[in-house]
């Protein structure tokens, strides 16, 4: 059976940047980001598949990057800039790379989908016209059990079709 | 096909939105007021008698609520036998089993309260191979199997370890062996391996203190979720509530209750709302496995290639406790001749107890390890006969009006069309291109059949509000198959609305009608059905209210873009313009109501397996693969896949895009990779690192290809079922092509490179000795 992690009941307060916004949490130094996230900031949309980073699915952006939020301490995420699922679409409009997941069929059972979104905005922040290669090995660690990857990867390369179109495209 | 508004369309899903934004609600994303943590203690003996179980140190731990024992929960279950307790009483019979469960504030406290729990036992015999529980002398892992109680489908054997049994006779297999100028006989075998669902089974039990039990759980069967608690507890069914939320990937390990007698026991105990959620090493180590096989086939074939007769001997490897064993025994063993039609059949299934994880459904019941057999041994007597396997399999696939092993003559067949189809698409007639240095490159085929067995009911209830907007009540469960795509399609199509008119509620058994479970890839087909009449009913008492005003007879009306309009388009009227108006004033809803049940399923004979309507329908379906094998290190690489599936028609074509697509990504990783290891019955490799599924930079091009020659006469628009079939014949189909590039047959499954590069090794050492 799994260790129990290492229990404390010294928590400390800390400032959360999630989303843009600031959250003031009291929380326990062995407690993980995911956790903090879905427990303590009702922020579900983050999902936990095996708590020990080996799907992806809690996969977040870190100051940009993409983390799994189960390896990452709360304490430690509080120098940097968390975006999460919820955090992808603005003032209503979402993101391009929703809008194509739900248009090319990206999507089935959708436990990968919010940690596939967050390593693909990863990928296009920082190389706008991928390669489908480099679709597939951005999602490398986000396991997709339904076997959507081919459609992840047609959706992505729209969206950055899209993106390269101007914002006013329609997908 | 045409003539179809949105039937076949490529549209959106209807549930991606909240998926797509995080907004989706699964399990685990609930809370209910007061809700505690429930964790599981489990067995470290594959088999043992409990002879003290200690939780006193627990029960004074501060935020621990509750703690459970065999003693607290007097309740068996079992769909099929009724052989599974929901904590282990007086013996555990598997590494993992629960012995005593915590609920506690949060997970952290209740895991930490388990390593206080202090249990002994005394070791009993165990046996962890079906070939040796089966021996006389084996240890008996239900000494009482004679007792259970038990379904219709299961024929155990008390007093063995053989918890079910199944056989088909058709013709004089001896006979037809005897005419045969050649008999090739092989084994093949498959090892047990896991879903994973990328997310793990969780459930929340609560009691209200006038006893009624409501359970939220991500189970692929609300309905009988509802009726196994019902029984095993003595609660009354109108007094035990399921309500399903979305879940993330079913594949049938949502069937069995892996979390909610535990939840349930916890709650009855503390009174208050408790979560049981896995990690995913519970997942691996105790929740449910393919059932492990071993299958021996013989057949007896002309010099020119006509098939007369074939015996198959096939044992799967049930675990601990019988689950949907029986039935998965059933439904892979009632097609395991293929999709052929030989004169002389016999089949001997067996589902052997083992002191392992349970097995059950993994999408295909049965019929992967059947297929695996069957189309491997196809391919390796069209070897020895020296003709082309699809030639092979051409010349005695089954075709329409053909006779299959239960003896019924089949209809709406179209799987000599898949195996012509997934031929052209790998390009099988071409020549092939040069192999790489130190590769070796090739191609194989392989075909399916499926049954999905049936009876079964299916009911939907559609609410059309005076919006126009249906709300449509199904209890058939969304795993992420598309399911509510389908429904949202056929209601669509009947009432000429855009499929995003039409909103699918998430099952909860207070309120959606009866859908028993969803497995067997039988939704579109019965659902779908369902979902039809009831929209043909709400279409019925709108058309009548329009006749009225329009003046004319009810019968000549169209439907289209929200409105009804007369046959020749002159006068319409909008549906929001018809309730809540005029005449109609106070009428602010319709209710259609829809119901299919594939009641004309025929029992199998108990001694033959002969039926003339045996399943409540067939599904067939071809793949071919290239592969590149690495002649030194034993990869195999897969190039390429085509899958050819006949739908009979696709009702939502993006949905059978993505079923195909991924079926075979799922499928691929099984085929090279997947095992669940054990050690003396302990599963040695219980994460996803150790246990590698398919990544995105392992999936090769696959090409779908979607067949719609041969229409089902009773699926909806000629609709069939297809979320297991994409993951059976893909095995084959690599494992044959990985003969044709370098002559090795491998024969169990993995295919490793190991397996691989030592069956090299070994035939390079035969040929130069």
């Amino acid at each position: 059976m799994r260790g129990v992690r290492y229990s404390s009941d010294s928590s400390t307060p800390v400032a959360l940047r999630v989303n843009g916004k600031t959250y003031e949490v009291s929380v326990k130094p062995n407690e993980t980001l995911l956790d903090v996230l879905r427990e303590k900031l009702g922020l579900t949309g983050t999902k936990k598949g095996c708590d020990l980073g080996d799907c992806g699915a809690c996969t977040v952006l870190l100051d940009g990057k993409p983390v799994n939020s189960c390896l990452v301490l709360a304490v430690d995420a509080a120098r940097g800039e968390v975006l999460t699922v919820e955090g992808l679409a603005e003032n209503g409009e979402l993101h391009p790379l929703q809008e194509a997941f739900i248009k090319y069929g990206a999507i089935q059972c959708g436990y990968c989908s919010p940690g596939m979104l967050m390593s693909l905005k990863a990928l296009l922040d920082r190389e706008p016209h991928p390669t489908r290669d480099q679709v597939m090995n951005a999602i490398a660690g986000n396991l997709c059990r339904c076997g959507g990857y081919h459609k992840i990867a047609d959706a992505a390369l729209a969206a950055s079709r899209a993106g390269n179109r101007g914002s006013d495209d329609r997908l | 096909m045409s003539g179809f508004n949105v039937i076949g369309t490529p549209l959106p899903r209807v549930d991606s939105r909240g998926k797509a934004t995080g907004e989706t609600r699964y399990i685990t994303d609930l809370s209910i007021p007061g809700m505690v943590h429930g964790k599981v203690f489990r067995s470290t003996h594959a088999h043992a008698r409990i002879t003290r179980v200690d939780v006193s140190a627990v029960e004074r731990m501060p935020g621990v609520v509750a703690v459970v024992t065999g003693k607290d929960a007097p309740y068996v279950y079992g769909r099929m036998v009724q052989d599974e307790p929901f904590i282990a009483r007086d013996v555990v019979r598997y590494i993992g089993e629960p012995v005593a469960a915590v609920a506690a504030v949060d997970e952290e406290t209740a895991e930490a309260a388990l390593e206080r729990i202090h249990v002994e036992y005394e070791p009993l015999p165990a046996v962890f191979d079906v070939e040796e529980a089966v021996r006389p002398d084996a240890p008996l892992i239900h000494p009482d199997l004679g007792s259970y109680h038990k379904g219709p489908v299961p024929v155990p054997v008390p007093g063995t370890n053989i918890c079910s049994t199944f056989k088909i006779r058709k013709g004089d297999v001896e006979a037809g062996f005897a005419q045969s100028d050649f008999v090739f006989e092989h084994r093949f075998t498959t090892p047990a391996i896991q879903h994973c669902y990328i997310e793990p089974c969780a459930a929340i039990a609560q009691v209200d203190p006038s006893g009624t039990l409501t359970v939220w759980s991500g189970t692929q069967g609300p309905h009988l979720l509802q009726q196994l608690l019902s029984a095993s507890l003595g609660i009354p069914l109108d007094k035990v509530r399921v309500i399903q939320p979305p879940y993330g990937g079913g594949f049938g390990g949502k069937v069995p209750m892996h979390v909610e007698p535990i939840a349930v026991v916890l709650a009855l105990k503390c009174r208050r709302p408790v979560r049981v959620a896995l990690n995913r090493e519970e997942e691996f180590s105790a929740a449910t496995t393919r059932h492990a096989s071993v299958v021996t086939i013989k057949t007896g074939v002309t010099r020119d290639g006509r098939i007369l007769a074939r015996k198959v001997d096939a044992v799967l490897d049930t675990g601990a406790y019988a689950r949907i064993g029986p039935l998965v025994l059933r439904n892979g063993s009632i097609a395991a001749s293929g999709p052929y039609d030989i004169p002389n059949v016999w089949i001997d299934g067996a589902c052997v107890y083992t002191n392992k994880v349970p097995a059950g459904a993994l999408r295909g019941f049965g019929t992967p390890q059947m297929t695996w057999a069957y189309e491997s041994h196809t391919d390796m007597i069209a070897h020895e006969l020296g003709l082309d396997p699809v030639e092979f399999r051409l010349k005695n696939v089954i075709r329409e009006g053909g006779e299959n092993a239960n003896g019924e003559k089949v209809k709406y067949v179209a799987v000599d069309r898949c195996i012509e189809l997934a031929a052209k698409e790998i390009g099988w007639n071409e020549p092939r291109a040069a192999s790489p240095p130190g590769k070796a490159r090739g191609r194989g085929i392989a075909s399916t059949v499926k049954a999905c067995a049936g009876p079964a009911q299916s009911i939907v209830v559609l609410r059309l509000n005076r919006n126009g907007r249906v709300r449509a009540l199904v209890s058939a469960s969304e795993m992420g198959q598309g399911l509510h795509t389908v429904v949202a399609h056929i209601v669509a199509e009947e009432l000429g609305l855009r499929v995003d008119d039409v909103q699918v509620t998430q099952p909860d058994t207070d309120f959606t009608p009866f859908d028993e479970l969803t497995t067997a890839s039988k939704a579109t087909f019965h659902t779908g059905n369902a979902a039809r009449a009831a929209a043909r009913d709400l279409r019925q008492q709108i058309a009548a209210m329009a006749a009225e005003q329009l003046g004319v007879p009810q019968d000549t009306l169209r439907f289209e873009g929200g409105r009804v309009l007369t046959e020749d388009g002159s006068a319409s009227i909008a549906i929001t313009d018809l309730l809540g108006k005029g005449k109609y004033r106070a009428s602010n809803e319709l209710v259609g109501r829809g119901m299919f049940t594939s009641d004309y399923v025929i029992p199998l004979d108990r001694e033959t397996g002969q039926s003339e309507a045996p399943v409540a329908f067939w599904m067939y379906a071809a793949q071919s693969a290239e592969v590149e094998v690495d002649l030194e290190t034993g990869d195999v690489k897969v190039l390429r896949m085509a899958a050819a599936h006949d739908v009979g028609q696709a009702i939502s074509r993006l949905g059978c895009e993505q079923q195909i697509q991924g079926g075979v990504v799922f499928a691929l990783g099984q085929s090279l990779w997947e095992q669940t290891m054990f050690r003396d019955g302990r599963v040695i490799n219980p994460t996803l690192l150790d246990y590698k599924i398919f990544t995105s930079v392992d999936t090769p091009e696959i090409v779908p290809v979607i067949v719609e020659d041969a229409p089902h006469g009773l699926g909806p628009y000629g609709a069939k079922g297809l979320g297991e079939i994409v993951t059976t014949p893909t095995a084959a189909a690599i494992a044959n092509a990985v003969y044709d590039a370098t002559g090795v047959r491998i024969t169990d499954l993995p295919l490793t490179s190991e397996k691989v590069r030592n069956a090299l090794k070994a035939a390079k050492t035969k040929t130069t000795t």
